[in-house]
């Protein structure tokens, strides 16, 4: 799915959180939001998810302004950094939850859920934790989760908060790696928030600097790491060092 | 059996001081209780707790409680939601006022509310032309029993209100559920087992109060009247066997109401246990 963003703009009080971005972003890519800290990555991103609501601007899904649709209308695959699994459920009714909340028109029959929850449980290489409680999982083990918790709906495109922030390096390079993976071989379309710069030139087509609530660069890391007059660029990737 | 190797220092201490002290203050008044009852023999006690007209109160004490207690757990939990979630003028005075039955002498909460509500009063006044009849009747027993138990429910609940992160409700949003089925299964499944005690405390506070009932219900025998009272009024006849036997029967139902509580809890908390 494509998304369009034309002049968005958000303030909590007068502070402008993201100022008057605009971008596009074409179906199957991965995008990376890279930025110093209070830049404004995650409020962009929530606004997209329909989690906030611009003051300014508009966001076109495939080019259907979605702008002031809710959330639950949007069904973005979302993905938070503090996994967000609901603690009372198991596996399974984590990850089945979307499925079992559709509209009863929708809705999959119990074998279909079981059988899409299982294979879900597979991709992300947790089978047999079905019956667990999130609290007995590893802070990897519960990421995937909620990743898989998210593509059980089949969502038209995966919006990525610092999904591996919370995590030690060795797991994190090895859940990068899964995921530009399962991106090649899915090409739904992600948007992925990060501070680390070696993980956004990995595993993005194209990468989108944010400094101050505004856009700075965008571009492939090709682009952007050869050649850019931007001090604010060349200074935050340490380009002159 | 090899001996058990607790985490937490001092664990044979703290239950040693917990069983001394729980025996002390209230296992000892208790065992009393038991043997004044069996003092009286069984045949006064059998007589004096099947009195129809006692029996008559354990309708209202027990049965009139529990509907105290289901309004409080509805209104309760909504006020809770709104302190925990809301912010508006007066807000922190209303939050006080919510308070207010804890620190009240019941006898006070009494007078205020069969002031509000007799027939020539306040309210009363214009609610008895239209046939409304609440001091003096079962209803205003039922509007006492509200007024102390409410705070129980909100003050169990808040607090874990306030806990829940925002984030699993925007997850489920994000997952397509709408607000009502993100209540039922995400918010309110967490909130259960603090729903449930409250329910149980604002229930068990209600089913043992003398002082704010005895007023408004204007104490009439097969309607209004509260076990309580019964035992009141047998202590003032010098009947401390039978008032011993009224309180044994009252001790055996609470402590049913009590396990009954615990076992919901234990319920509402199943997934917990597991961490
Ligand atoms: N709900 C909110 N209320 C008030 N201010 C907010 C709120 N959410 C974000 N902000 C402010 O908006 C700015 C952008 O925040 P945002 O969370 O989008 O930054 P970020 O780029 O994601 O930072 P980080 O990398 O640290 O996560 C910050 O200055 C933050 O304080
Ligand atoms: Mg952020």
């Amino acid at each position: 799915m494509s998304i369009e963003i034309t002049s968005l703009t958000k303030s909590f009080g007068a502070f402008p959180a993201v100022n008057d971005v605009s971008l596009k972003i074409e179906t199957g890519e991965m995008v990376a939001f890279l930025g110093p800290s209070g830049s404004g990555k995650t409020t962009l991103l929530r606004l997209i998810a329909g989690l906030e609501f611009a003051d300014k601007g508009e966001i076109f899904f495939n080019g259907e302004n979605v702008t002031m649709k809710n959330a639950n209308e949007r069904k973005a695959g979302f993905v938070f950094q503090s996994y967000a699994l609901f603690n009372h459920m198991t596996i399974f009714e984590n990850i089945a939850f979307g499925l079992h909340v559709a509209p009863r028109a929708k809705r999959l029959t119990k074998e279909k859920i079981r059988e899409r929850v299982l294979s879900l449980l597979e991709t992300i290489q947790l089978s047999g934790l079905e019956n667990r409680f999130p609290v007995q999982l590893s802070g990897g083990q519960r990421q995937r989760i909620a990743f898989a918790r998210a593509l059980a709906v089949e969502p038209k495109v995966l919006l990525l908060d610092e999904p591996f922030g919370a995590l030690d390096a060795k797991v994190r390079r090895e859940l990068r790696t899964w995921l530009g993976e399962f991106h090649e071989r899915t090409r739904l379309t992600s948007l992925f928030v990060t501070h680390d710069q070696e993980e956004a030139f990995e595993v993005a087509d194209r990468v989108v600097i944010f400094d101050k609530g505004s856009v700075q660069k965008i571009g492939t890391p090709l682009e952007i790491r050869s050649g850019t007059s931007n001090t604010f660029v060349r200074d935050f990737l340490g380009l002159d060092i | 059996m090899a001996k058990k190797k607790h985490v937490l220092p001092g664990f044979r201490t703290s239950v040693g001081w917990t069983v001394t002290w729980v025996s002390l203050l209230v296992l000892l008044p208790l065992t009393a209780l038991v043997g004044k009852t069996a003092s009286g023999g069984w045949e006064h006690f059998w007589e004096t707790v099947t009195d129809p007209e006692v029996v008559a109160t354990y309708r209202v004490s027990f049965g009139i409680s529990f509907i105290a207690a289901l309004i409080n757990g509805v209104f309760g939990f909504l006020a809770a939601w709104i302190f925990a979630r809301y912010d508006f003028p007066g807000r922190r005075l209303l939050e006080a006022a919510t308070d207010l039955p804890f620190a009240l002498p019941t006898a006070v909460a009494g007078i205020a509310l069969t002031a509000l509500y007799s027939p020539s009063e306040w309210l009363g006044q214009y609610l008895e032309p239209l046939g409304v009849k609440i001091a003096f009747a079962p209803a205003g027993v039922l509007i006492a029993m509200i007024f102390i138990g409410f705070p129980f429910v909100v003050r169990a609940v808040q607090p874990v209100i306030e806990d829940l992160s925002a984030d699993v409700e925007e997850a489920a949003a994000c997952l397509g559920a709408n607000r009502w089925q993100t209540i039922r299964y995400v918010i309110l499944p967490p909130l259960l087992p603090a729903l449930f005690t409250g329910i149980i405390m604002s229930y068990g506070r209600a089913v043992g109060e003398y002082g704010s009932i005895v007023f408004i219900s204007g104490n009439i025998p097969f309607q209004t009247e509260i076990t309580p009272l019964m035992i009141f009024q047998k202590l003032e006849q010098y009947d401390y066997t039978g008032a011993a036997a009224l309180g044994f029967t009252m001790l055996l139902a609470s402590l049913v109401i009590v396990l009954i509580g615990n076992r919901l809890q234990t319920w509402g908390n199943r997934f917990r246990k597991l961490a």
